[in-house]
């Protein structure tokens, strides 16, 4: 197994593929820390795994042409959406994974940029539910 | 409901121009609402309008 420089990531949202537009990804997996630790534990504290908060990190340089991110962004807000997301753009496989969940929508940046800068959006999605890792 | 692909970002087997059923966006679990707002789909029984041309207007002078 190779190590991975990221050059070629998909990312899919609501089925569109915006992989050319998004300069880096993040997805966030954590569980809550539930601690069990009982009488006569004189040791050390005991904890299980609670219920996941997962996230999606994503920045995007913005586009405001038909079919492109802000057009397909926008219409989303304040709705949950399907986002598939891959290492590479190759076949899905054991060494080329996706990772597919249902994030909301909870924040944009229709327009974020200075002077002489590249206009991007930077945000954090909560994802809804499960991620859902497919190697086939 | 039938759709015609209007974009080439759709992520399916299927091309610009190429007819897609509600049927096959529900099972990629995509919203259709937000599809059609972004211009990556339209409505195949209510197209998007041509785009109006100028109108026709005097030229100067003509009165």
């Amino acid at each position: 197994m190779a190590k991975i420089v990221l050059t070629d990531a998909k990312v899919t949202i609501n089925s569109v593929i915006l992989s050319d537009h998004i300069s880096n990804i993040t997805i966030d997996t954590k569980d809550d820390i539930v601690e069990t630790t009982g009488f006569g534990s004189t040791a050390a504290k005991t904890r299980v795994a609670g219920l996941a908060d997962n996230s999606v990190t994503l920045d995007f340089m913005q586009d405001y042409a038909s079919a492109n991110v802000e057009a397909t962004i926008y219409p989303l807000i304040g709705s949950t959406t399907t986002i598939v997301v891959q290492p590479t753009s190759s076949s899905v496989s054991t060494t080329n994974p996706t990772y597919t969940f249902t994030a909301l929508v909870s924040e944009w940046q229709p327009l974020k940029g200075q002077i002489g800068s590249l206009a991007t959006a930077s945000v954090t999605w909560p994802i809804s539910g499960a991620i859902t890792k497919a190697t086939a | 409901m039938a759709y015609t692909i209007t974009s080439d970002r759709l992520d399916c087997a299927k091309a610009e121009g190429d007819s897609i059923t509600s049927e096959e966006l529900l099972a990629m679990g995509a919203n259709i609402d937000a599809l059609v707002a972004g211009g990556h789909i339209s409505d195949k029984s209510n197209p998007a309008p041509a785009k109006a041309s100028a109108p026709a207007s005097a030229p100067e002078g003509a009165n």
